[in-house]
C-alpha cells in the first residue's frame, strides 16, 4: 500500500519532469547561457572574423563609459525616443479607448482598423512609411500641401528624422495600447459613474477621480511594456534611416548591431549589450516599484 | 417631432464623419500600399501630387508587379520559408508551453518554484542585448544558416508559458480532479479538460508566436546566409536597398507579407482581443 503510493508520487514527478524539461532546457540554452556568455565575452577583445580573443578585463566598459561619444549620444537618442513614445502613445491610446468604448454602430470596424497596423510586420510598415515620408514622391507632403505646409524632408533632415520614426512607431503600436486600456475601462463598474453623476460630479471630475485611479494597473502595465520595447527599438531605424542623418536616430540597439556585425567587434558590442540590459532592468524595476507603492498607498 | 428627428439624423452623420476621420490615418497607408502595388512603373508616383483619389487608386491596375515578384524574384520561395518557420514555431511553442504551463499550474514536484522563477526571470531579457551570444551559441550548435536555427531558439517562450499558466489557474480544479478519479492521466486531463476550456488563450498565444516569428527581422538577417533560406522580411528589406528600386514590386512584396497576419487577425480577433485583455489584467 505504502509502496504503491510512493511509486505513484514518483510517477507524477516523472510526468512533471517530462512536461517541464523542454521549456526549461530551451530557456537555459537560448536565454540564460547567452546572458552569461554576453557577460563573459564583454571582458574580451573578440573579433568574429579572426577568432582572436584577448582578455581585457573591464577595458571595454571603461572605453564605452568614458570615451565613446557615439554610445553616449545613442543613449540620449534612445531616452528621448522612449520618453516621447510612452507619453504620446499612452495619451493617444487612452483617447482612442475612450472613443471606441462608445456603443455606436460600426465601432467594431473602427477598433479593428486601428489594430491592423499592430499585426502588420515592422519591416512592411517601415518600408511603406519610408515612401510616405519621401521628400518629393511621398504622399504626406502632398497631404500637408493641402494645408499650405511647404514640403519637408522628414527622414533626411536631422531635426525631423527622430520625430518621424517615432510617429510611425506610435501609429503602428497605439492599437495595442488602446485594447489594453479599453479592457481596463470596461472593467470599471458603470454604477460608479452613475453615483458620481448623482452627486453632481462633472465629466472631467469623474475622469480624474474614478477613471484614472481605477485604470492605474492597466496604465502601468502599458507604460512598463512600452518603455522596455522602446529601449530595444531597432528595425524601423535599420530600415528607414540607418541611424542617420548625422546620427540623429542612432539608437542603442542600432549602435550595438553596427559594432557587432559591421565592425565585428563582438566583445565591445557585448559590453554595450550588458549595459543596455542593466539599464532596462533598473528602469523596469523602478517602474514596478512605483506601481506597487501606488497600490499600497 | 420631425425637427427633432432631423436633428438626430444630423448628429448621427457627424458621428459617422468623426469616426471616418479617426480611421483615415490608419486606413490610408494600407490603401496606398495596395493601390501602388497595382501600378505600372510609369504611373508609380505620377499622381502623388496634387492629392486626388488617383493618388490612392491606380488608373490602370496591373498585376505585373506580383507576377515579376513571384516569378523571377523567387518571392514565393521566401514566403513559403517564412510560413514554414512561423507555423513550426507556433505549433512547437503551443505544445511545449501547454505542457509546462500545465505542470506549473496543476502538479506538485520538487524544484517547481525554482524552475518557474527561471522562466519568469528571463521574460524581461531584451533580445537585442543577447543577440550576439545567442548567435555564438547557435553557431556552436552548427545551426546557423539552417531552418532549425530560425525555429529552435524561439520555441521555449517564457511569456507564453506565463500567460498560459495564469489562464490555466482560472480553470476550476474540481474539473480535472474528477477526471483523474475517473482514471484519466495528466496528459488526458490536459487534452480533454484544460485545452478545450482555453480557446481564447490558445488563439492569442498562437497568434502572438506566429506574429513574432513572421515579423522577426534581425535574427534571420544575422543567421541566414544562403538566399534559398531567406525569409520574407529580409527579402523585402533587400529589395529596398538595391541600386534601382522597383517600387511597385516593393509595394507588392509588402502587401503579400501583410496578408497572412492581417487575415489571421481579422478571422480570430474576437478571441485575440479577449486574450490580450487577459494578459493586460494579469500582470
Amino acid at each position: 500500500m505504502k509502496l504503491t503510493r510512493l511509486t505513484r508520487r514518483h510517477k507524477t514527478y516523472f510526468t512533471a519532469a517530462l512536461f517541464v524539461t523542454p521549456v526549461v532546457l530551451g530557456i537555459t540554452l537560448f536565454k540564460i547561457v547567452p546572458i552569461i556568455s554576453a557577460l563573459r565575452v564583454s571582458f574580451f577583445d573578440y573579433n568574429l572574423l579572426s577568432e582572436m580573443k584577448t582578455y581585457l578585463g573591464l577595458e571595454n566598459y571603461r572605453l564605452a563609459v568614458l570615451y565613446d561619444t557615439r554610445f553616449h549620444h545613442s543613449l540620449l537618442v534612445t531616452l528621448v525616443f522612449a520618453v516621447c513614445k510612452v507619453a504620446i502613445q499612452v495619451a493617444l491610446g487612452l483617447a482612442l479607448a475612450m472613443v471606441v468604448r462608445q456603443k455606436i454602430t460600426g465601432i467594431g470596424a473602427v477598433r479593428s482598423m486601428i489594430f491592423v497596423p499592430v499585426v502588420t510586420s515592422m519591416v512592411v510598415v517601415a518600408t511603406v512609411w519610408n515612401l510616405i515620408y519621401h521628400p518629393t514622391e511621398g504622399v504626406l507632403n502632398s497631404i500637408l500641401s493641402l494645408f499650405g505646409v511647404p514640403p519637408k524632408g522628414f527622414l533626411i533632415n536631422p531635426r525631423y528624422a527622430l520625430p518621424s520614426v517615432l510617429a510611425m512607431t506610435v501609429w503602428k503600436d497605439v492599437g495595442f495600447t488602446m485594447i489594453i486600456l479599453l479592457s481596463g475601462l470596461q472593467s470599471i463598474p458603470e454604477t460608479y459613474y452613475e453615483a458620481a453623476a448623482i452627486d453632481g460630479a462633472s465629466k472631467i471630475q469623474s475622469f480624474r477621480h474614478i477613471t484614472l485611479p481605477l485604470l492605474r494597473p492597466a496604465l502601468m502595465y502599458v507604460i512598463v511594456t512600452i518603455t522596455v520595447f522602446s529601449f530595444q527599438v531597432f528595425t524601423p531605424v535599420y530600415i528607414m534611416t540607418q541611424g542617420g542623418p548625422l546620427d540623429s536616430t542612432r539608437v542603442v540597439a542600432y549602435n550595438i548591431y553596427e559594432n557587432a556585425f559591421v565592425y565585428m567587434k563582438m566583445g565591445y558590442a557585448s559590453a554595450l549589450s550588458v549595459m543596455l540590459f542593466a539599464i532596462i532592468l533598473v528602469i523596469s524595476l523602478v517602474q514596478m516599484r512605483i506601481v506597487r507603492g501606488g497600490e499600497s498607498a | 417631432m420631425t425637427r427633432r428627428g432631423s436633428l438626430r439624423f444630423l448628429q448621427k452623420i457627424c458621428v459617422v464623419l468623426g469616426l471616418a476621420f479617426l480611421v483615415l490615418p490608419f486606413f490610408l497607408p494600407f490603401l496606398w500600399m495596395v493601390g501602388s502595388s497595382l501600378r505600372t512603373n510609369e504611373e508609380m508616383f505620377k499622381y502623388t501630387h496634387p492629392l486626388t483619389i488617383r493618388t490612392f487608386v491606380p488608373l490602370r491596375p496591373t498585376v505585373s508587379n506580383y507576377v515579376h515578384l513571384m516569378g523571377e524574384m523567387r518571392f514565393f520561395r521566401y514566403f513559403l520559408n517564412s510560413m514554414f518557420v512561423a507555423l513550426s514555431v507556433t505549433a512547437l511553442t503551443l505544445m511545449l508551453s501547454a505542457l509546462a504551463a500545465y505542470a506549473f499550474s496543476r502538479m506538485n514536484f520538487p524544484l517547481r518554484n525554482l524552475a518557474f522563477i527561471l522562466v519568469l526571470a528571463t521574460m524581461m531579457v531584451p533580445f537585442e542585448s543577447t543577440v550576439i551570444p545567442l548567435y555564438l551559441v547557435v553557431r556552436g550548435m552548427k545551426m546557423h544558416n539552417t531552418y532549425s536555427g530560425l525555429i529552435v531558439p524561439w520555441i521555449a517562450n517564457p511569456f507564453i508559458v506565463f500567460l498560459m499558466r495564469q489562464f490555466f489557474l482560472t480553470i476550476p480544479k474540481d474539473l480535472d480532479e474528477a477526471a483523474i478519479i475517473d482514471g484519466c492521466s495528466h496528459l488526458g486531463v490536459l487534452r480533454h479538460v484544460i485545452l478545450p476550456n482555453s480557446k481564447s488563450i490558445l488563439v492569442t498565444a498562437g497568434l502572438m508566436s506566429f506574429l513574432w516569428s513572421w515579423d522577426a527581422f534581425l535574427w534571420p538577417l544575422i543567421i541566414i546566409e544562403s538566399p534559398a533560406k531567406m525569409v520574407i522580411q529580409v527579402a523585402i528589406s533587400s529589395l529596398n536597398t538595391q541600386e534601382v528600386v522597383y517600387w511597385g514590386r516593393v509595394f507588392a512584396a509588402c502587401t503579400v507579407a501583410s496578408l497572412p497576419t492581417v487575415a489571421a487577425f481579422l478571422a480570430l480577433q474576437r478571441y485575440y482581443v479577449q486574450g490580450i485583455a487577459f494578459s493586460g489584467m494579469k500582470q
